[in-house]
């Protein structure tokens, strides 16, 4: 298998299996290669999966780091701060590692997948000309939509059938995903609140983010979380998206969805997935929306940029 | 002000409240059945938990409209306290509480005024408990359905519904327009500030430092910057955001001046954001060696996102326990 060589540079691939069996030959093949040539393996996959790789493995099961994608990736944009931090700790050894990443799964919802598509590209933007090391993302042929595989060779510059990579006829260069992302975002069927905000206060919109949670039956931690959430990304509007912006609310499921539109432009793909630094002013605002909220989308088209946030009702912590 | 305020926990806003009042941040809605001097039900009308009526000691006889939290900023420190979105999830149990049992409350304040007003019109017993029973039924599926949101807010429904019963029988039984009186034994089962939550009475919020409130250093509609004494420093009351984290930052690079360490009370905090927070940090990497900033009753949710951005280390940042609940 081509995958035992030290690669030059970030290597991006994508494994198409159809079935346990098949997912479990590939991502052995890959780990222990990895193992034979002392490289550090971080897995991020399903827990099912990591109790069967684990099983597998046997003893070598302690050469591998196991993270669980339903807590990592909860957030599709979570993900790539978390490869950044096992990327942090593993060049500063010089030595080559690898990863397992599949934030793909027939469970996500049909608004998470568009963002772990947009995950997907974006990890190209991240590593690319950054330290060597090859990161894999099995995709379930069997369970997935074709149009969802046809997409992964769009995002992969490699794609491993057959335990062979071949370069993806049909990838997209890095670039592509640098651009701004224009995905159409569906109109809510009704919603609970509007308000129009500018620089002279943002109080009246927390106002409104904690009544209308606390009446949709929220509690006061997720309340408090998507309070600051909508605070910060209406602060972005106020600083950088022309000093006013538009928050709705609507209820969608068991999801609250808080909106932020204004009419600045997002020009770095990364900057809600980058932690900030206490020195650096912007940019926090959707990192942090990120961490306190289930979802975030943002969308940058030519009249604005649209922020939407999902909080689920029921989610545990 | 020309006039000499003698009541300070007088409540200084109109009523009736209207529709949409939320000039008082801690106000909390409850709706409230009138009543005439015969106790015929005269409409709903909404009011404040926290709204009664205080002795006015000039003048003998007579009230003034008095708030169990307190003056003005006893009634921010509670809300502190409690937390603004607390606050929110009982008053939205409270909006849907009144909605679901408005008819059976109709009902029961009209059986009720029967009661107590002669013998000719009176309920027989069995109607009444009968009507009070259906009633204490729709309170249970209510507690049932929202046990998570009423243990949010420190109102676990065991106990709540053993009170709301007594509390239900005495209305009952206590004569026209008299105030029924409530055993104030089982509230002790819930935190002090929570007790705020169903009207009793509670002691005054206290805060993390003593301030220096006629001496604000800052102050605008949603902020007042104070300073403290014992330990020296200064006190954050009210939302720290993009319109006056300047305001902050600015008062936080005066401490540097003084001498040890700059003490900073955030127990009176509603809200502050990322900006805020990262005044604090940057005051206390600007502190020499050896001096520390001490942040004083420092809100869950702020500790919180201190963790998730993850700024560490910061050798000059302190965070002592604090008053919150």
């Amino acid at each position: 298998m081509s995958g035992r060589l030290p690669v030059e540079r970030f290597h991006h691939g994508a494994l198409l299996y159809a079935g346990m069996d098949e997912f479990l030959a590939g991502t052995i093949a890959f780990i222990r290669e990895g193992i034979v040539a002392s490289e550090p393996v971080l897995v991020v996959v399903g827990a099912p999966k990591i109790a069967a790789l684990k099983a597998r493995l046997g003893a070598d099961a302690g050469h591998v780091q196991f993270k669980n994608m339903a807590e990592v990736g909860a957030n599709p944009a979570r993900i790539i701060p978390a490869w950044h931090d096992f990327v942090e700790s593993q060049a500063v050894t010089g030595r080559p590692f690898r990863g397992i990443g599949e934030p793909i799964y027939p469970e996500r919802s049909a608004v998470e997948l568009i963002e772990c598509q947009r995950h997907e590209a974006l990890l190209n933007v991240a590593f690319d000309g950054g330290p060597a090391w090859r990161l894999l993302c099995p995709y379930d042929t069997t369970a997935l939509a074709p149009d969802v595989v046809e997409e992964a060779h769009r995002s992969h510059p490699y794609v491993a059938y057959d335990h062979t990579y071949i370069a993806s006829g049909l990838y997209a260069e890095a670039a592509t995903a640098r651009a701004p992302f224009t995905a159409a975002l569906p109109e809510p069927s009704h919603l609970r609140a509007t308000l129009v905000f500018d620089g002279m206060g943002l109080r009246p919109v927390r106002r409104l983010v904690s009544t209308e949670a606390a009446r949709a039956g929220y509690t006061s931690g997720p309340i408090a979380d998507l309070v600051m959430a909508v605070d910060e990304v209406a602060t972005n509007s106020i600083r950088h998206g022309g000093g006013a912006g538009r928050l709705r609310i609507w209820p969608d499921g068991d999801v609250l969805v808080c909106e932020i539109r204004d009419r600045g432009h997002f020009d770095d793909p990364l900057a809600d997935r980058r932690r900030p630094a206490p020195g650096r002013d912007g940019g926090r605002g959707l990192w942090l929306a990120n961490q306190l909220c289930d979802l975030v989308q943002v969308r940058s088209y030519e009249a604005g940029t649209t922020v939407r946030l999902h909080m689920h009702r029921d989610r545990a912590r | 002000m020309g006039l000499v305020e003698q009541h300070a926990d007088r409540c200084i806003y109109p009523r009736p409240f209207p529709d949409n009042f939320d000039a008082c941040p801690a106000f909390q809605a409850t709706s409230f059945i009138a009543a005439d001097s015969r106790n015929k039900p005269l409409g709903t009308w909404r009011t404040c938990r926290h709204l009664g009526t205080g002795n006015d000691l000039e003048n003998r006889g007579r009230f003034y409209p008095r708030c169990a939290l307190g003056d003005q900023q006893q009634r921010l420190q509670w809300l502190a306290q409690v937390s603004p979105a607390k606050l929110d999830v009982v008053r939205a149990l409270q909006e849907e509480f009144d909605q679901l049992s408005r008819p059976q409350r109709e009902r029961l304040f009209d059986a009720r005024a029967r009661l107590h007003t002669g013998p000719a019109s009176a309920v027989r017993e069995p109607e009444l408990e009968q009507l009070i029973n259906a009633f204490l039924t729709t309170i249970d599926r209510f507690l049932d359905k929202n046990d998570e949101r009423f243990r949010d807010v420190g109102l676990p429904a065991e106990p709540l519904r053993q009170l709301i019963k007594e509390w239900v029988w005495a209305w009952v039984r206590t004569p026209e327009l008299a105030t029924p009186r409530f055993d104030e034994k089982p509230l002790e089962v819930f935190d002090p500030p929570v007790r705020a939550f169903l009207g009793a009475p509670t002691e005054p919020a206290v805060s993390a430092t003593r301030r220096l409130w006629d001496r604000p250093l800052y102050a605008d509609t949603i902020l007042q910057i104070l300073p403290t004494v014992d330990p020296p420093g200064l006190a954050l009351v009210g939302d720290v955001d993009q319109s006056n984290v300047a305001a902050v930052a600015q008062a936080l690079a005066r401490m540097r001046g003084h001498a040890g360490d700059v003490h900073v009370d955030l127990s009176g905090l509603l809200f502050c954001d990322l900006g805020g927070l990262q005044a604090m940090v940057r005051a206390s990497q600007a502190l020499d060696a050896g001096r520390r900033l001490v942040l004083h009753g420092i809100p869950r949710q702020l500790e919180r996102a201190l963790e998730i951005v993850d700024w560490a280390p910061l050798p000059n940042l302190a965070i002592a326990g604090g008053v919150s609940v």
